[in-house]
């Protein structure tokens, strides 16, 4: 493994660019930190934003994010590509220390940060053709999203962005823990069969 | 074999599951269940890719560029101990010396000294400081040196004003009857005594107040902790 051959040239290296995520994260494995640079560039926004929709806090969404793409490169060697892409693996981690960070807060930080639209303001400037594609990307999900009934869209926020349990839920919304799950459930059925027609951003 | 009714009751929590909203216990009963099931895993699976869709559809905010160097400068540190940890691979156990190493170790001056008392696992001394905001939390890489059993892990402090908790990643139990202990050390004055711990990884909080340039140790001590260190510190984080 030491035998690994490192590039020490700049992080503008068209070559290492070229790559997809999961050969760079073979290289990562082996200690290359250009080949890291190249996954932050490439997935920073979308993992600083997902950690700002959670904790709502831009000091608690930089540490979340930094602490996710650090296990990233010191775990670089887990990455299984049979098990999903290198974004939403980076996106899992993502969510669950941002979900570990706002548990540490009170409940009534999570209520508001659940509950938080205000941060559409914030929106990056678009750049490249990628930038705006995801851009495009993150609107249409959330026309879909938005197409959800209102106690349906309600779980998923309050269980994906604010970290409460079925139980927690279903005490908050004063509603059977059944109909909880059955929301869920539907919830995630219309987003899946939303989502099948769609092309993927490369 | 499982029987209908758990399966419809594993079934029922898939989405919860899915979506992380399932308290740990029932998250583990379901997980049980689901190394049966095969159709209860094409289900999760399924299910899956709508939970994964959701990061896409919050806004896309840019992070500072202060994120991107402050997370570099920790990978380029932490790629150049790995190349040099490829040359020097087998790191030999610490010798215990129970001399008040204080008194005679500068804290200004350790790396000569601690590298030739000890093979250096790693040494890296980084102060990393997030702007914005006074209440930052600022992350302070500690210096990680022998005994053996701590040359994969990796230690750093966080300061939040004089409050501190070292987060401890990969470091092996100290042994039967020993624990780890934490020590505070202002200026040329003794150590104070900051807390024992046995963690392999996770963030123990640091029971005294650090201030600016105050040093956070770590020794090895007998069960129960000592009131002064009878060990070298094999961490230390210069605050």
């Amino acid at each position: 493994m030491a035998t690994h051959r490192r590039s020490h040239a700049g992080s503008g290296e068209p070559g290492l660019r070229q790559l997809g995520d999961e050969d760079l994260m073979q290289l990562v494995a082996g200690g290359d930190a250009r080949a890291f640079e190249v996954i932050y560039e490439r997935h920073c926004t979308a993992v600083f934003s997902l950690a700002y929709r959670i904790c709502g806090v831009r000091a608690a969404a930089e540490e979340v994010a930094q602490e996710a793409f650090l296990a990233i490169w010191r775990s670089g060697a887990r990455y299984d590509r049979t098990r999903g892409s290198v974004r939403t693996w980076l996106l899992g981690v993502v969510h669950n220390r941002a979900i570990d960070s706002l548990r540490r807060s009170t409940a009534h930080d999570r209520l508001r940060v659940a509950d938080e639209q205000a941060a559409e303001r914030l929106e990056a400037p678009e750049r490249t053709e990628v930038e705006v594609a995801r851009r495009d990307e993150a609107r249409s999900m959330r026309a879909v999203v938005g197409t959800l009934p209102r106690d349906q869209r309600r779980v998923v926020e309050l269980a994906y962005f604010g970290g409460f349990t079925q139980e927690q839920i279903a005490e908050m919304l004063d509603a059977p823990l059944g109909t909880v799950k059955g929301r869920m459930r539907l919830a995630l059925e219309k987003l899946r069969a939303a989502l099948e027609p769609k092309e993927a951003i490369p | 074999v499982t029987g209908a009714a758990d399966h419809h009751g594993a079934s029922e929590q898939l989405a919860a599951y899915a979506l992380g909203a399932l308290p740990a216990e029932e998250g583990a009963q379901l997980r049980e269940h689901l190394e049966g099931c095969r159709k209860c895993r094409a289900e999760l699976a399924s299910l899956r890719t709508a939970v994964d869709a959701l990061p896409a559809s919050v806004p896309q905010i840019e992070p500072r560029p202060a994120l991107k160097e402050s997370v570099m400068a920790i990978v380029e540190s932490e790629a150049a101990l790995l190349r040099a940890a490829g040359e020097t691979a087998d790191v030999p156990e610490r010798r215990e010396r129970r001399r008040r190493w204080w008194s005679e170790v500068s804290l200004a001056r350790p790396r000569a000294r601690l590298a030739a008392a000890f093979a250096v696992a790693a040494i890296t001394a980084l102060v990393l400081v997030l702007p914005g905001g006074g209440s930052a939390t600022r992350t302070i890489q500690a210096q990680v040196s022998g005994p053996a059993r701590a040359a994969g892990a990796r230690v750093s402090l966080q300061l939040r004003g004089s409050r501190a908790q070292l987060v401890v990643n990969g470091l092996p139990a100290p042994g039967a009857n020993r624990v780890d202990e934490l020590w505070v050390k202002h200026g040329s004055s003794a150590p104070l005594p900051a807390g024992t711990f046995v963690v392999g990884t996770g963030s123990v909080v640091v029971t005294r107040p650090v201030r600016m340039g105050d040093a956070v140790l770590v020794t090895v001590e007998p069960g129960g902790g000592s009131s002064a260190p009878t060990t070298v510190p094999f961490i230390v984080a210069n605050a």
